[in-house]
């Protein structure tokens, strides 16, 4: 596990030293303007124009928009597209290098409406799905993304807050990660959502973009709020 | 409203376009979330919509696909005009927190919680500058359909089995049910009695049981 989080933790400082700092999340223009389609040539202007960094890269063959909005880095992926390339499915994800009980993911869920906490082999994954079938306005693709970057923020100062027996995984049904075992544990997905299983294993076996708190080079950005 | 079902599932999955048949006029038209504009479009689609006051704030009570959804506006300014939409299904059933992990690693895009000792299904959209009518409509149909992804998630093996999951043993003391809620969030207290109602139609069907 160690050698896996070193690996996610030197991928994503090196894309937000690509990226640079990220500026300030401003209001992009017509933003009850009507997307389309979520597919990456409509998102990524947007973005880009609402102060959001954004790269396009291919893991594993598989597309994946990297953003960094208000110092988090989101992955995002395509879904239902069709054979033009229109897409009506957007699903964001972030890395967190970060564990917890499973009854603080509970909680979190509870408490936090945009951000859908998972963990999947023992690390926290944020994610978020857009359906945009009919299409999305800019403002509201703008809003819903700065949003989720907001939520790794939100879920830093909510695993903060926990009590430290909370954050230890005590929980007898979980079972807590083991160093040297960073496989992911395929076994426990691939059942229906195929591509988010396979996305997601993917990712976490060529260590992944991660929202990293606590390593020095990632400090400045993706340190709790409540701690800048 | 079936064929709706099907293709946006199909869309959602990657099997093909969800747009072969617009679900509601003007699919591409903007609404704003509030209760009279969400009744109106629930409807128009064909599925059924009242709006009930719930602690003083309206909320819809959906009936979409023969499943129960509850939509309720959020982050609401002074003109009545809304920028969320929290939609959730109260499940008659009671998971493990592992099973609830394990659903929410391979499904999307509903999130499975645990809320008053039962399983609900939710789901916030955030539309600020306004949301596509047919976007708002695909939305509700796939939630209404994740209900009984659910169930055969259920009968699959996902931790517990089916026999658990029919029964419905409300974990609180039936006497104290006057003046218990359950907060579904934060800002959305519900009264206990109102929450075992709603997941009366989110039964596991024997269709999708046997699935």
């Amino acid at each position: 596990m160690r050698n896996l989080l070193r690996a996610v933790i030197t991928a994503a400082a090196a894309i937000a030293a690509v990226m640079g700092p990220a500026t300030a999340q401003r209001l992009v223009d017509d933003p009850n303007g009507v997307l389309t389609s979520v597919s990456f040539d409509q998102v990524e202007p947007v973005l880009r124009e609402a102060g959001m960094s954004t790269q396009r890269r291919v893991i594993d063959g598989i597309p994946v928009l990297v953003v960094q909005a208000n110092g988090r880095i989101l992955n995002l992926q395509n879904r239902a597209c069709d054979t033009r390339g229109e897409c009506g499915g957007l699903w964001m994800f972030a890395f967190l290098d970060d564990t917890a009980s499973l009854s603080t993911m509970s909680r979190f869920n509870q408490v936090s409406k945009p951000a859908r906490a998972n963990l999947l082999d023992g690390r926290v994954v944020l994610d978020r799905y857009l359906i945009a079938d009919y299409g999305i306005t800019r403002g509201s693709l703008m809003v819903n993304v700065g949003v989720f970057a907001a939520s790794v923020d939100q879920w830093f100062a909510f695993n903060e807050g926990s009590s430290p027996q909370q954050r230890v995984s005590f929980d007898p049904i979980m079972t807590p990660p083991t160093p040297g075992t960073s496989t992911p544990n395929t076994g426990t997905m691939g059942v229906f959502d195929h591509q988010t299983s396979e996305v997601l294993s993917q990712l976490l076996r060529n260590g992944g973009l991660s929202n990293a708190a606590g390593e020095q080079e990632l400090r400045a950005i993706n340190t709790p709020a409540r701690q800048r | 409203m079936r064929i709706i079902v099907i293709a946006a599932i199909a869309a959602l999955f990657g099997l093909s376009s969800a747009k072969a048949q617009p679900p509601v006029s003007n699919p591409s038209g903007l609404i704003s979330f509030n209760a009279n504009a969400l009744q109106a479009l629930v409807q128009e689609a064909g599925w059924t919509a009242r709006i009930e006051q719930n602690n003083g704030r309206p909320a819809i009570i959906a009936t979409v696909e023969g499943r129960t959804l509850v939509l309720n506006p959020t982050a609401c300014g002074t003109n009545g005009q809304c920028g969320g939409l929290l939609t959730f299904a109260v499940l008659p059933d009671q998971a493990s927190l592992e099973t609830v992990n394990q659903f929410n690693v391979r499904y999307n895009p509903i999130r499975a919680t645990i809320r008053g000792g039962r399983v609900v299904l939710d789901r916030y959209t955030i539309a600020d500058f306004g949301a596509a009518r047919g976007s708002v409509v695909v939305d509700l149909a796939v939630h209404a359909s994740m209900i009984n992804e659910w169930w055969k998630f259920r009968g699959q093996g996902g931790q517990g089995g089916l026999s658990n999951a029919i029964s419905f043993s409300p974990l609180i003391d039936p006497q104290e049910t006057h003046n218990k809620q359950v907060s579904i969030l934060q800002d959305v207290p519900l009264s206990l009695s109102l929450f075992e109602k709603l997941a009366e139609k989110n039964i596991a069907l024997p269709t999708v049981a046997a699935e």
